[in-house]
Order: C-alpha cells, then sequence, then structure tokens
C-alpha cells in the first residue's frame, strides 16, 4: 500500500467472518425441489430434499413439512413473516420424510398473492402483495429435519393472476405465460483424484432449455416484457476452500456453464462435493460428487 | 435735692418700668473659619453685647467661648451688628444683652459652569484594551466626542433623558445602541467593541436591544469554528461538535439534534430552507465557509419565526462582502479545491463568488484497497455561491444570493453470483436564489422581505442482483420572509412576520418497499433488500403560510419572549389511491391548520447568574416520498412535538461561560410502516407513531481570549418511539445516550496554531440476531431477530489533532495545515456484520487515522 505525502491513510478493514457458506461442516439443508417447479393453488407439488454433512449426502433425512399461513407484514425484510417460524401460523403437510406431496393451498394467491381478501362492507379495500422481479409470487413451506439446526424455507412459485394490470395485458398474460420448468444440470465436471493444495477450476453447465424466457407485466411501463431467466450455482464442499460461493450468468449472458476455482485442503482424504442450479423463477436442480485429496 | 425732687423719685419706685428689648435690624454673617469648615466643625459662641441708645454695638464680650478661630469671627461680626434700641417706657435706651451665635456648615445647590454628565470608555472587547480615536455620537443631539488615549469620551450638560448613541473607528464594528441620562446623576459606561476581521465591513445595528429569544441557543463565531479540529477548515463542520448534537452515522453527515431523525432538524440560510448543510458522506458542507458570519444551533425550543420541523434548527448567517479591491483566496487539500473572490466596482456595490470541487474519488483509489467502496462511499462534490449587495442607501440593503451544490455518487460492486452484484448510482442537488431587502427606519424599527426561489433534485438507481431501486424526485419550491420589528416601549419590542414557503414535488420509485430504508426498519448490515417490488409515480402540492409574531419583554430582571405561530397547510397530491388496471387516477387536496405557541424566559438571578427557560409547539408536513399511493400514504397529515427546556447560564468570567439544559420533547403522529400483514389498499404507512425525548446538556465554553479558544460538552439524552398504540417503546435508530466533546484550540505566536478535539459517544441501537432460517429458494440465511434495538454498536471515541501555520506577507496570506483524524488509529466500531449464517458477529471499523494536508492562500 503506498503512501502519499498527502495523505496516510488505511482501509476500512472487513472482519474475518469465518468458513464461507460454501463449507459444509455440519448437517445442513442445501436444496428443496419442488416437481413442477410452478402451479397453480390446488396443483399437486412434490417436494424433496438435498441435506449434505460432513459425511456427504444424508440419503434419507427425516423432514417435517407445513405450509405457512402467514402473509409477510411490511415491516419485516425477510423472504418469509418471522409469525412461519411459529405452528400458529403453519398448517401440517406431513413428515417425516424425505421427500412429500401435497397440493398448493387454495388461498395461496390470496394470502402470498395479488388477490387480497375480499373487501369487508365499510372497510377500505387491502392492499395486494407485491410481485417479485419476475413477477412471481410463493407459497412458503417449512422444513425441519432433523439434526439440523436451522428451519429451512422453501418458496414454492404459485401461478396466479395478474394483478392491477389492464384487462388486455392480463388477458394476454396468461395466454403467453409458460410455467416455470426446474433447470438441468449437464457438464459438471469434477475431478475424481486432487493432490493436495492443488487448485482446480470445476465447471457446472445446464441444458440451453433450461433457461427459459417468460413475461413480466412491466410495472412502469405497465406492458408485458420478455425477460429470459438468469442462473445461480451454489458450490458446497467439505473440505478445502471454493474462489466464490455461487457463481452463474446472468439475465442477458448466453453461456449455458459457469466455473468455480477450488482449492484442495492440505490433507489427505474423500472430499464431498454439491452444486446447485437454481433459476431466476426458483428452479432447482442438483447433484452431488465425491473426489478423493491424495499426495499426489 | 428738693421737696419735688424727692416726691418724684419716691413716685418712680412706686411703678414698675415698660421695658421694650432691643431688635436686630442688621444681621451680619460671620466667616466661617476655613479649618474648621473643612474639618467639618461646628460651634456655638455666648456673647455679651452692650447697645447703645442708637442701637449701635458699643462692646461685644465672649462668655463662652468655642475656640478663638469661632470666638474672633462671632465678635467680628457681632460688632457690626446694628439694632433696634431698647426702650425704657418709651425712652431709648442702652442695654447689655447674651446673644448666641451659632456656627453650622449648609450644603447648598448652587449653579456652577457645564457638568459632565456622560462619560465613558470604549475598549477592544477581548483583549481589553483601550481604543483611542473611536468616534462616539449622540446622534439625536448631533453631538460628537472622541475618544483619547485611554479611549475615554465625555459630553457635558447631555439633557436627561434615552439618547441614540453609535460607537463608529476604524476596523471596529459600529455600534448603534440607546443610553439614558437621568438627572443629576453622571451616567459612567464601559464599551466593550469588536475589530473588524480582515476585509470585513459588517454593521451591526442594535437599534432597539435585543434580547436572547431562543431559551437554547449557541452561536459560534466563524473565525472560532474555522480552526476546530477535525473540520479541516470548514466552518460548518463545527455544528458536529455542539451540544445536542450526536455523531451522525459513519459516511452520512446527518444531523441528529436532540434525539431527533436528521429529516426534522431544519437548517436555514439566511432564513431560507436548504436541504442539506454537508455533502454526501459529510465530507464538506455546501456552503463555502467564507460566506459565513455566524452559525446558531438551537437544538429545540426555538421561537415563532421558524417551523415545519419537530427537532432543531441551524441558522446559517452569511457574511455582507468586504468593501475595497479584490479579495479572494484559493484552497487546495486532499479532498478537493475551493476559491473565492470578492470585488467591490462601486462604494455601493459589491460582487462576490465562491466555489468548490472534489476529487478524493480519484486520489483515494490509489492508496486504498479494493473493498474500501464496499463500506466507505467517496462521493464526487461541487458547490458555488454568487452574491450580490447593493448599499442603497444608510441602513437600506438590498442583496441576491444564488446557491447551488450537487453530489454525485457512483459505485459497482462485481461478483460472480449475478444475484449479488450490486450497482449504486447517487445525484443531488440543490438550487436557491434568494433576494434580501432589508431596511433599518429611523425610528429603531426594521423590516425585511426575502423572496426565494429553489429546485431540489435527487435521484438515486441501485441494482441489488435483479431487484431494482429508483427513487427519483424534483421538487420546485418557492419561499418568502418578512419580517417587522419595533420597539413599543422601554422593556416592549415587538416582531410580526409572514414565511409561506410551497412546493411542487415529482417523484418516481420502482423497487422493494424496503428501500429506502426507514427509521425503525429491523434489518442488519449488508442485508439484501426485499425482492418483492412496485413501482409508483405521483406529484405533490405542499403550501403553507405562516402568521407569526413575538414580544420581547425586559421587566427588570426577568425577560420573557411570548410567541405564537399559525400555519395553515394545504397538501395536494396526483394520486389517492394505486394504479388499478386503467382506471384514472384520483387527487387529493385537503388543508390542515397548525396553531404553535412559542415561549422563552430568561431571569437574571445576578450579573453572573441566568435562569432560561422555554418551550412551544411544532409541526412538520409530510414529506412527498411518503405520500405515495403505492409505498407510502397518501392521507397523511402534520406531525407535531411538543418542547419544554430549562437551564442555566454562569458568566465565569468574561469570555468563560457555563451552561446547562434539561429538555423533553414530545412527539405524535409519527409516520411509520403499517404494521398489518394484509394492510389497506394505500396505506402502507400509517400515522399512530410516538416518539419521547428527554435529556440534558451541558457546555463549558471558553471564547476567544489571547489566542485560546475551546469547549467541553457533554449530553446525556435518551430517545424512544412506539410505533403503533400497542407496540412497547423502543430506542429510537439514532439514538447516543453519551456524546461527550472537549475541543481546544491556541495561537501560540508567529502564525502557528494547533488544536485537538476528543470524542466519545455510545455506539447506535441494533436489533440482536438470535437465529437465522435457510431461504432455500434463493440460497441465504435470513436473520431471526430479538427485542427492537436491544443492543448497541461499542462506543466510539476518537483523538484528532490539526497543526496550522500562518504566513502574512505584503498582500497576501498562506496557510498550510496538517489536520489528523483518529490520531491514535482506534479501530472503532461503526457496524455489525454477520456471517452467512448469523453465527458469528463481529464489526466493521471506521476509517483509521486520517490525515489531510492542504494549503490556503488568501489575498
Amino acid at each position: 500500500m503506498r503512501v502519499s505525502a498527502c495523505v496516510l491513510m488505511l482501509c476500512a478493514c472487513k472482519p474475518d467472518l469465518g468458513a464461507p457458506q460454501s463449507l459444509v461442516s455440519e448437517l445442513r439443508v442445501l436444496a428443496v425441489k419442488g416437481e413442477p417447479a410452478e402451479g397453480k393453488p390446488g396443483d399437486s407439488v412434490t417436494y424433496s430434499l438435498l441435506v449434505a454433512g460432513p459425511d456427504g449426502t444424508n440419503a434419507n433425512p427425516q423432514a417435517t413439512w407445513a405450509f405457512c399461513t402467514a402473509p409477510k407484514p411490511l415491516t419485516e425484510n425477510n423472504a418469509v413473516a418471522s409469525a412461519c417460524l411459529g405452528d400458529q401460523d403453519s398448517v401440517p403437510i406431513g413428515g417425516p420424510a424425505a421427500t412429500i406431496m401435497a397440493a398448493t393451498p387454495m388461498n395461496a394467491c390470496s394470502l402470498f398473492g395479488p388477490d387480497p381478501p375480499p373487501q369487508q362492507p365499510g372497510m377500505p379495500p387491502l392492499r395486494p402483495r407485491d410481485p417479485d422481479v419476475t413477477g412471481g409470487f410463493y407459497q412458503p413451506v417449512r422444513v425441519i429435519v432433523d439434526g439440523v439446526r436451522d428451519d429451512a424455507f422453501a418458496l414454492e412459485r404459485v401461478k396466479c393472476n395478474l394483478g392491477n394490470a389492464p384487462i388486455d395485458i392480463a388477458m394476454a398474460y396468461q395466454m403467453r405465460y409458460p410455467l416455470n420448468n426446474n433447470p438441468k444440470l449437464q457438464g459438471v465436471t469434477m475431478p475424481a483424484t486432487v493432490a493436495i493444495g492443488a487448485k482446480v477450476t470445476l465447471t457446472a453447465g445446464w441444458t440451453a432449455d433450461s433457461v427459459e424466457s417468460y413475461p413480466v407485466f412491466d410495472l412502469v411501463t405497465r406492458q408485458l416484457v420478455s425477460h429470459r431467466e438468469a442462473m445461480r450455482v451454489s458450490w458446497f464442499a467439505t473440505a478445502g476452500k471454493f474462489e466464490h460461493d455461487r457463481t452463474g450468468r446472468g439475465e442477458y449472458e448466453t453461456e449455458t456453464m459457469t466455473e468455480n476455482l477450488w482449492t484442495a485442503p492440505p490433507e489427505t482424504g474423500v472430499v464431498h462435493f454439491w452444486v446447485v442450479l437454481r433459476d431466476s423463477r426458483g428452479g432447482v436442480d442438483f447433484a452431488s460428487f465425491d473426489s478423493s485429496v491424495t499426495n499426489l | 435735692m428738693s421737696l419735688g425732687a424727692a416726691l418724684l423719685a419716691l413716685l418712680v419706685w412706686q411703678q414698675p418700668p415698660n421695658i421694650k428689648p432691643p431688635k436686630l435690624k442688621k444681621f451680619v454673617e460671620a466667616v466661617y473659619p476655613q479649618a474648621q469648615k473643612q474639618a467639618g466643625t461646628e460651634a456655638q459662641v455666648l456673647l455679651s453685647i452692650e447697645i447703645a441708645e442708637n442701637g449701635s454695638v458699643v462692646s461685644v464680650e465672649v462668655l463662652k467661648s468655642a475656640g478663638p478661630d469661632f470666638d474672633a469671627a462671632a465678635v467680628t461680626a457681632a460688632k457690626q451688628f446694628v439694632f433696634e434700641p431698647a426702650q425704657v417706657d418709651g425712652a431709648p435706651a442702652p442695654v447689655k444683652i447674651d446673644y448666641r451665635y451659632d456656627f453650622k456648615i449648609r450644603t447648598e445647590m448652587v449653579p456652577t459652569g457645564p457638568q459632565i454628565n456622560f462619560e465613558g470608555v470604549v475598549l477592544e472587547r477581548f483583549k481589553k484594551r483601550p481604543l483611542p480615536g473611536v468616534t462616539v455620537t449622540l446622534r439625536d443631539l448631533g453631538l460628537s466626542a472622541v475618544t483619547d488615549e485611554d479611549g475615554a469620551f465625555a459630553f457635558t450638560d447631555v439633557p436627561p433623558g434615552p439618547h441614540k448613541v453609535s460607537i463608529e473607528g476604524k476596523n471596529l464594528v459600529a455600534v448603534d445602541t440607546e443610553e439614558t441620562v437621568v438627572k443629576a446623576k453622571k451616567k459612567t459606561l464601559k464599551y466593550f467593541i469588536e475589530e473588524k476581521e480582515a476585509g470585513v465591513d459588517e454593521e451591526v445595528v442594535v437599534r432597539a436591544t435585543r434580547i436572547k429569544k431562543e431559551s437554547v441557543e449557541t452561536t459560534i463565531r466563524t473565525e472560532e469554528a474555522r480552526r476546530v479540529p477535525g473540520t479541516q477548515g470548514d466552518t460548518l463542520k463545527v455544528v458536529q461538535n455542539l451540544p445536542g448534537v450526536g455523531r451522525s452515522a459513519f459516511g452520512s453527515g446527518q444531523l441528529i439534534v436532540w434525539g431527533s431523525s436528521p429529516r426534522e432538524t431544519r437548517v436555514v440560510v439566511d432564513g431560507v430552507d436548504i436541504p442539506a448543510l454537508y455533502h454526501v458522506g459529510g465530507l464538506r458542507s455546501t456552503i463555502n465557509s467564507d460566506l459565513v458570519k455566524s452559525i446558531d444551533l438551537a437544538p429545540g425550543s426555538y421561537g415563532a419565526e421558524y417551523g415545519r420541523g419537530l427537532g432543531g434548527l441551524v441558522r446559517v448567517e452569511t457574511l455582507p462582502l468586504p468593501p475595497g479591491a479584490v479579495h479572494g483566496y484559493v484552497a487546495a487539500d486532499v479532498m478537493d479545491v475551493s476559491g473565492m473572490v470578492t470585488v467591490a466596482p462601486t462604494p455601493w456595490l459589491r460582487l462576490g463568488a465562491a466555489g468548490r470541487r472534489s476529487y478524493l474519488d480519484q486520489i483515494l483509489p490509489a492508496f486504498t484497497s479494493e473493498d474500501v467502496g464496499d463500506f466507505v462511499p467517496i462521493p464526487v462534490y461541487d458547490d458555488y455561491q454568487v452574491r450580490l449587495t447593493a448599499l442603497l442607501r444608510k441602513d437600506e440593503t438590498l442583496s441576491a444570493t444564488f446557491l447551488a451544490a450537487d453530489d454525485t455518487l457512483r459505485r459497482t460492486i462485481p461478483s460472480d453470483d449475478p444475484a449479488v452484484k450490486r450497482t449504486e448510482s447517487d445525484d443531488t442537488n440543490f438550487k436557491r436564489a434568494i433576494l434580501r431587502y432589508q431596511r433599518l427606519l429611523p425610528d429603531g424599527a426594521s423590516f425585511f422581505v426575502t423572496p426565494s426561489f429553489g429546485l431540489d433534485e435527487s435521484k438515486s438507481r441501485q441494482t441489488f442482483g435483479a431487484v431494482p431501486t429508483v427513487l427519483e424526485t424534483s421538487g420546485w419550491r418557492w419561499a418568502l420572509r418578512t419580517g417587522y420589528r419595533r420597539r413599543l416601549a422601554r422593556f416592549a419590542t415587538a416582531t410580526m412576520g409572514a414565511d409561506a414557503q410551497g412546493t411542487h414535488t415529482e417523484v418516481r420509485r420502482v423497487g422493494s418497499i424496503d428501500l429506502p430504508a426507514r427509521e425503525g426498519d429491523v434489518t442488519v448490515f449488508g442485508q439484501p433488500p426485499g425482492d418483492e417490488i412496485n413501482a409508483d409515480d405521483w406529484s405533490t402540492n405542499i403550501a403553507s403560510a405562516a402568521a407569526c409574531g413575538y414580544l420581547e419583554l425586559a421587566l427588570g430582571r426577568l425577560s420573557v419572549t411570548p410567541g405564537l405561530r399559525i400555519e395553515p397547510f394545504v397538501i395536494d397530491g396526483s394520486r389517492l389511491t394505486p394504479r388499478i388496471g386503467d382506471t384514472p387516477s384520483i387527487g387529493y387536496t385537503r388543508m390542515q391548520f397548525a396553531f404553535d405557541p412559542r415561549i422563552s424566559a430568561t431571569y437574571k438571578l445576578s450579573k453572573r447568574l441566568t435562569l432560561t427557560a422555554g418551550g412551544g409547539v411544532y409541526h412538520q408536513p409530510p414529506d412527498p416520498e411518503e405520500l405515495s399511493a403505492v409505498f407510502g400514504n397518501p392521507t397523511l397529515g402534520l406531525q407535531e412535538a411538543e418542547h419544554v427546556s430549562a437551564g442555566f447560564q454562569l458568566k465565569l468570567t468574561g469570555t468563560l461561560t457555563f451552561e446547562a439544559v434539561g429538555f423533553y420533547k414530545l412527539l405524535h403522529d409519527l409516520v411509520s410502516r403499517n404494521e398489518l400483514p394484509t394492510p389497506p389498499l394505500a396505506q402502507a404507512l400509517t400515522q399512530d407513531g410516538i416518539g419521547r425525548v428527554y435529556g440534558g446538556q451541558m457546555l463549558l465554553r471558553q471564547e476567544l481570549w489571547r489566542g485560546f479558544f475551546g469547549w467541553v460538552t457533554y449530553s446525556a439524552i435518551r430517545s424512544d418511539r412506539r410505533d403503533h398504540p400497542e407496540q412497547p417503546y423502543r430506542l429510537f435508530d439514532f439514538d447516543q445516550t453519551h456524546v461527550l466533546a472537549v475541543l481546544a484550540s491556541y495561537a501560540f505566536g508567529h502564525g502557528w496554531e494547533v488544536g485537538a478535539r476528543f470524542r466519545y459517544t455510545t455506539g447506535f441501537p441494533r436489533t440482536d440476531v438470535v437465529g437465522a432460517f435457510y431461504n432455500v429458494r434463493d440460497d441465504q440465511y435470513e436473520p431471526i431477530f430479538g427485542a427492537h434495538n436491544a443492543i448497541r454498536i461499542p462506543p466510539f471515541y476518537q483523538l484528532d489533532m490539526r497543526l496550522e501555520r500562518q504566513m502574512a506577507f505584503q498582500r497576501y496570506k498562506l496557510s498550510l495545515f496538517v489536520d489528523v483524524q483518529n490520531l491514535t488509529n482506534r479501530r472503532n466500531p461503526e457496524e455489525f456484520i454477520y456471517n452467512f449464517d448469523f453465527k458469528r458477529r463481529d464489526t466493521i471499523a471506521g476509517l483509521p487515522t486520517l490525515a489531510v494536508a492542504g494549503a490556503r492562500l488568501e489575498f
């Protein structure tokens, strides 16, 4: 760091906050996949879990599932209401089970979408929920897994009507909008053997049709605007260090793969890897791999 | 004797005689013996006086002596007495009488020649040295006197009654005042006069004796303010070191006064509102220091002249431009370059222009690590001022001032994760055109008219991954202030005025309802905004016209200033409900009245000790940005506060004072987020919040004395809020329980000055994270919060120093300075930061040692 005659200054220090998110050192939920990735209220969705730990993938995680029924107040900044953490505002779906099938509640678009409860006589109308940047609305699903410290919330995308749009726009939207599909990983390259301390470039790809185009009602222009899904890859390992916890491609990038640099640990052993692919509308795919770190 | 005479004698003997005593016809005053008179000795001399048949004195004999001097004087006088002779049976007869002569000292008013009955001495205010050659004029009598070598002046036979007195001298601040001469009494005065700052031609005219109106007010002279360490010579940054002012959040430059939100404190320049006293980041003020005459901070309980704010009031008064030839300066340091030039093309016309431009954004990256931009926004700023002053007549001026300030911030934090990549682009600017007409009338009254016009613009565009945040506001504003001040009686001065202001604002907002964040939001530093978005555009017109007045009553030791401000507000908006389909929007207009009584009082317990008290009701209109039907609430109305304060001021010496004030503020109808999970339409904000602020502050201040000045200020303040009636109170986001500042500066000769400042503040409240859950869709952990604002960032303390060397040459003056902040390199925590799953917490430290060196050339 150079010092000038006029300024003597050091950076505002960013503290070291310990292990990154990509290091799996305890049992954790890494992904929840809903199949289909998007449906209407009343449609059945099958949910499956990816639970990882220092010893690898938990093949049969015991999870308790519940739908949250509490809309998020404007005073809260999280993805779900804090009330969803309690049992009072949850409707059990089932479990303990690693996979479960449940019908999206019929009032999902009312509680979490653009269809607020009907106006009561003498009372003002209620404020509809705001969509996310992809124009979507989501039903929170609470997942409590035995042995995992923190609850997890999956957000199942729900197909609702277009709120506050002119009728012609709303009709066009209904005709043009494709339900989301889960993306598909492909071309994930992970060496089977790695030398201790070696730096390895890992690659994760996806199929071309994983990147879907979909219309969004632009709230500024009040027209339907076409968007393209961005793809994000979350990287996890039980040892070593990734350069980035997540990589990906933005909406306007056409590549169908992403890379990450991983540094092998200084000791030998088996390292478990997981890769989770997410698209902009909540679709998920995941895969797991193992590598041996040796004294090459 | 014959038989007949014998018979006559027998007849006389047989009848008593008819005796008439003598009567003094001519009295002669004895000459009072001088020695005895000076000694104040009085006496009585008993004489025996023989009076002849014709009434003349034959002889005088002393029967009882009072001393040879008194005896001789009495005898001499008595010998000159003339009597009407005594009569015996109708015939004059010689007689002897006893006579007592009294010597008594009598005070007698004797008309003499001309008498000095109005005199005094003129001294320099700070060094107390006599000022010769100063002209003292009794204007109503047309009499003048010039002070001698000892600064003394005198007038003879000044008629009793009030007289207007002017004191003028070369390089001295002219003073006008009024004195009363009482019959048969000599009036002796001392006048302490300030010397003008170099190149300054200011005239302080005191027509009606000014009583301090604000019960709590701190005024700082610019020559002190410029030398405060840590301000880099920026006069207006001294406000951050005044009592009642908390430390602003890191990199914000916002004013936190008496526990109030920054947007609740008004900043006025020559009576005209400006939106920001400091550029973004608080690095510099928006007004050039060389144009500033004084800075007044009233943290609360201020008078009826000002309103539209629940918090404090910062008043900046600009300096009259200097006369004479071209003056100015150029200065540069590591942050920016600035300059000013003034010229007086005619004796009655003066012009000035000043400007500043920053370049820190270009210098800093060369010396710091890459991630400093993640935490420290480095803005680009500039400001400029143009001023014209016309001296129309004596006591009549017209001035035109143009102010402008711009701030730009661009920041990109790239990431391989498209959801975390961030961009930020902020542009803010304001402009003001101010016209001011002032006149001092011959009868002592004064009035002014100040119309102004301005534009405030702000464009903020941010992206956090795919989540946009756009907030663009453009506000035209006009204002008109007038005031008329007049002495009604010896003990009463009245001021009446009008204060009108209107704004037309266009607002456009897109993005999450969470950004921009509001006071009271529960978040953690760096938390991504909610990704639920909306959009709205609307316009508002907010106007008010206040009639205000106050009376200054001087009732002996007690001075009371009651005031009243009656202000109707009109709030007009373009959209009452969100846009629904193709339904046209419906606008609204409503009116609200603010009735704001104010009062302040002082009581002089003694020459040194003065008690103060004050209070009042205050109202503030809603912010145009809060009147959105989507993000806010178009039906928001006035917010209200009541202030009350009491304290004392103790003058320890002529320049050393100690003040202490206790205060309480109650705030009503505060705007906060609607807490309902599904709020009503167009009611994302509600107006049922309550706030309370209470505490005390002290100030021990040494004004400039023999090159030294400094002060110690300490505030203990508690500020909390209750956002909704059923919620408990929680600490205000900007609450700082303890704020201590100790600063001093000393000019030790040969142009050298050194100063130091120590600050200690309690850390800001924060909400602890007590757990976390995993958001699977976004692959991020999200915090579970504990009690609102129940923990605090650790306290801040810092030592700054300043060293300056001034060198005066024939035609210019050069100053070199080094201003070192955080001399001890303390790692002051500025924010909490958590790891990815909120299991570990640490703090982000602010900037460590920062040395700013600069130079300034004045001509």
